[in-house]
């Protein structure tokens, strides 16, 4: 039984799950600033403001199986990408309030939405700055982080920082599409024909120039050579599914196929990262915690995960449907 | 100006725990008594209950929303600033957080959805159950960070070899020696704190005369509850106080202000001390006779252990001990003074008409929040120099991060957290102005908007919500 | 005879707080774990009982 190995799919299914869910919520708060009509914008707002909670949990999930079962790689990481990652805390904590706060004052609620949009650009954009920088390459030695703070303002990091903030807004787009009603349902068509063709080309610049100056990827490319092509190619088979898409498809197509470009690209990333945790040169099985403590972990995920995505799933077949007008005090 | 990243991590993390911890403990207290009021308004359906209830949602719902969004920070803080000891400590407390996250936060949030915006979507013991799993995970949460912290404390279970932890039974880990009395602690801190806040928004309004048929139920409720809540709070902590002395000596020894290895004979009880740790003795201390004795040793001649017990090395910084504890120590009296004085005018049909009560519930509103996080401050100044009690020196647990990163990095967490803070308290100052029923119901935005841009309706005190 | 009643009220403060102050030593344990434990379960049967027995002027609408 290779505790370190089903450690790492959890934690990957907790990554996954994260980019699916607050991706879109992030999405649509980057569409905010695209927005000009204040009752569009709070009508966006209420179609993710019952699940975002829930969602956002799944990076803590995250985090916090790292810090368990790869405490090495946790101590590694988290020094190597401290100021993305407190970058995005901020921001995240001045999306999450936003909720809150701007439902007490009309007088001041735009400068709360654009608290909100920010906040969610910005938290996009620096977990994509993480995902780049880790491609890019950590410098370690003695497992032990050797590099300097400023280290993720490299071409990479910027370009995948882009692109996921992009990608996001295909995921909010999708939703709106899904969620909203009719003048809202139009903007999102029209955010999607500008954000599916820029967030292809984006993410296939990064792929390019990662496999260019990181070695490490390109190895990869060689050990998985039927895979990784394969991965590509269904990116790209998506993608031209969501371009050439017309108004006559049932309203969760855009969705759903945004939700399958994400999976398909963290695939693929998880591929070029395996076997290690800290690309390229921390293994999983070098920085994991001993069995005990992964055996705690996995005991609890395997029990607990299924009856959380249960109650969950409830949670939004509660708010199932076009988001109400009024918002959800009707 | 060189200033030691190590005191830079530490401050960091200080200011935000300490801003963090005043959240949950609101919401774990706010969230019980939303769970019981709205018990409440099922079984006796008087509307007041749901007044109640809509009142304290919304100043709950953004308590929760700072709670959670200031908790993801600590999450990862472990590593930012003490990565040698996320490094070592991950095996322990990294498993019991993943628990938390997965049995608790989970929990809140999925039904958080449906307690602030499902009351017309979902019937109402759909809504009941609902507002029962939130105080659920905030409690579920409470046991697991509070099994953690104690870990950290009173750290069992473990064998540490090469500088690595291995954990070698989970229970001891989990129910650690301190565990057991650190949680009934603060779940009970919690309750009084949203008692307590519960009772002064009621005194407030009987002394101006308005929402009096709210305020008479609020403060009966906040008082009954306060009052017995705060005679649990003192057993537990005089108990806690004796296990503490057992596992911590050293800790508690920093937080009665003695030196001597031994007291004099009868010991005082110091309200107000001026240590002087380098040389190891106070330069000044007023105490009352006798009480030290009575209330530290339970006899009338019973000596007490100064900080001289522990080597140089070892030793908390006594000051900030001394006086975390006397505060939250001198609140409880109060507390329990209070109490008292309810149940007196409780008796003598004088609770809702005796303005010097109602003005000391209106002063003690936020008293929970500041004995909670004195008593936090006991608990972790206490511990230093160790950041694993026994094992791992917080000097030796911070992160290869320079001085600059992190005082940059601080000083952009109190400016955000400013503002968190400060639209806290406008919005929850106004939501109080406003008084009940005319709080503004939740996500009302879609509905309220097309009113919204006309000047007279903007803010205006009496907004009334039309449909 | 306001004197009378200023007197019984002044009695039944000092008696109040002197009660008061008592349970609170005998909850924090002063005079042994026994009487911390009786100490604090006749203080909350008490407070429970008054508080319904008195339920407050002009609780109940």
């Amino acid at each position: 039984m290779d505790l370190p190995l089903f450690s790492a799919s959890f934690l990957a299914l907790a990554l996954t799950l994260y980019a699916m869910l607050d991706g879109f919520d992030l999405g649509v708060g980057i569409l905010l600033l695209c927005q000009p009509a204040a009752a569009s914008r709070d009508h966006m707002m209420d179609s993710i403001t019952p699940t975002w909670d829930g969602n956002e949990t799944w990076i803590i999930m995250a985090g916090v199986t790292l810090l368990a079962a790869f405490p090495t790689a946790y101590s590694i990481l988290l020094p190597a990408f401290y100021l993305p990652v407190i970058v995005m805390l901020l921001a995240l904590g001045f999306r999450g309030v936003s909720f809150e706060f701007r439902v007490q004052t009309s007088r001041h609620r735009r400068k709360w939405d654009v608290a909100f949009a920010i906040g969610s650009l910005v938290a996009a954009f620096m977990q994509g700055l993480i995902a780049g920088g880790l491609i890019q390459g950590v410098k370690v030695r003695d497992l032990r982080f050797t590099g300097s703070v400023l280290d993720s303002l490299h071409p990479l990091p910027m370009i995948s920082g882009i692109t996921l903030a992009v990608g996001y807004t295909v995921l909010g787009g999708g939703w709106l599409r899904l969620k909203s009603n009719l003048l809202l349902q139009e903007f999102a068509r029209r955010s999607l024909r500008v954000s599916v063709p820029v967030f292809a080309v984006l993410f296939g610049i990064a792929c390019l120039y990662s496999a260019q100056i990181q070695p490490g990827v390109r190895s990869q490319w060689t050990l998985h050579p039927i895979a990784l092509p394969c991965l590509l190619g269904l990116f790209a088979i998506a993608v031209g599914a969501l371009a050439v898409l017309t108004e006559r498809v049932r309203p969760a197509i855009p969705f759903v196929l945004g939700l399958f470009l994400f999976v398909v690209g963290i695939s693929g990333m998880a591929l070029i990262v395996f076997p290690n945790i800290v690309p390229f040169s921390v293994s999983l099985w070098d920085a994991a915690s001993s069995s005990a403590s992964q055996e705690f972990v996995l005991i609890g995920a395997t029990i607990v995960t299924p009856v959380v995505l249960g109650y969950s799933a409830f949670a939004y077949w509660v708010f199932r449907g076009r988001t109400p007008e009024k918002g959800w005090e009707e | 100006m060189k200033v030691d990243p190590s005191t830079l991590a530490r401050i960091q993390f200080a200011f935000t725990v300490s801003f963090h911890i005043i959240f949950p403990t609101m919401s774990i207290g706010l969230a019980s008594f939303l769970a019981v009021t709205e018990a409440l308004w099922l079984k006796t359906k008087q509307s007041v209950y749901l007044e109640i209830y809509k009142f304290w949602l919304s100043i709950f719902a953004m308590g929760f929303g700072i709670g959670v969004v200031t908790g993801i920070v600590l999450s990862f803080e472990f590593g930012l600033g003490f990565a040698r000891f996320a490094e070592m400590a991950g095996p322990a407390i990294g498993p019991m957080i993943a628990l938390e996250v997965l049995t608790a936060f989970f929990l809140e949030a999925g039904f958080l959805g449906i307690m602030l915006y499902g009351l017309h979507r979902v019937g109402p013991n759909l809504h009941f159950f609902a507002t029962c799993m939130v105080a659920v995970g905030t409690l579920l949460s409470a046991s697991w960070i509070l099994s953690a912290n104690s870990w950290m404390q009173t750290p069992a279970g473990v064998a540490i070899h090469d500088g690595h932890l291995t954990v070698v039974s989970w229970r001891d880990v989990v129910v650690n020696p301190s565990w057991p009395y650190r949680l009934p602690h603060m779940v009970t801190a919690a309750y009084l704190t949203a008692s307590f806040m519960v009772a002064g928004v009621g005194a407030w309004y009987l002394l101006r005369g308005k929402h009096l048929h709210f305020a008479r139920r609020t403060v009966a409720l906040g008082t009954a509850f306060a009052t017995v809540l705060i005679a649990g709070q003192v057993f537990i902590g005089d108990i806690l106080y004796g296990a503490m002395v057992k596992y911590q000596p050293s800790k508690m020894q920093a937080a009665e202000g003695f030196w001597e290895k031994e007291s004099q004979s009868p010991a005082p009880y110091y309200w107000l001390i001026i240590p002087d740790q380098k040389n190891q003795r106070n330069r000044f201390a007023v105490g009352t006779p006798y009480l030290g004795s009575i209330w530290l040793t339970h006899s009338l001649h019973g000596r007490v252990e100064g900080l001289k017990n522990t080597p140089r090395d070892r030793q908390p910084r006594m000051g900030m001990v001394f006086y975390a504890f006397r505060i939250m120590y001198c609140l409880a009296i109060l507390m329990f003074a209070l109490g008292v004085a309810s149940l007196w005018l409780r008796l003598r049909g004088r609770l809702f008409a005796s303005r010097w009560f109602l003005w000391m519930l209106v002063l003690m509103t936020p008293s929970g929040i500041i004995a909670t996080l004195a008593g936090w401050y006991v608990a972790e100044t206490g511990r230093q120099p160790w950041v694993i009690y026994g094992i791992l020196r917080t000097v030796d647990a911070v992160s290869p991060v320079p001085a600059h990163a992190l005082l940059s990095t601080l000083i952009g967490f109190v400016c955000v957290y400013s503002v968190f803070m400060s639209a806290f308290l406008i919005f929850t100052l106004r939501i109080i102005r406003r008084g009940p029923a005319e709080a503004p119901p939740h996500a009302e935005a879609s509905g309220s908007l097309k009113n919204a841009f006309r000047p007279h309706v903007l803010d205006s005190p009496a907004r009334v919500v039309s449909r | 005879m306001s004197r009378s009643k200023d007197l019984s009220q002044f009695a039944g403060l000092a008696g109040t707080a002197l009660l008061g102050a008592l349970f609170f030593f005998l909850i924090l344990g002063v005079f042994g774990l026994q009487f911390a434990i009786g100490g604090l379960l006749v203080f909350v049967v008490g407070a429970v009982l008054i508080s319904q027995a008195f339920p407050a002027e002009g609780a109940e609408p």
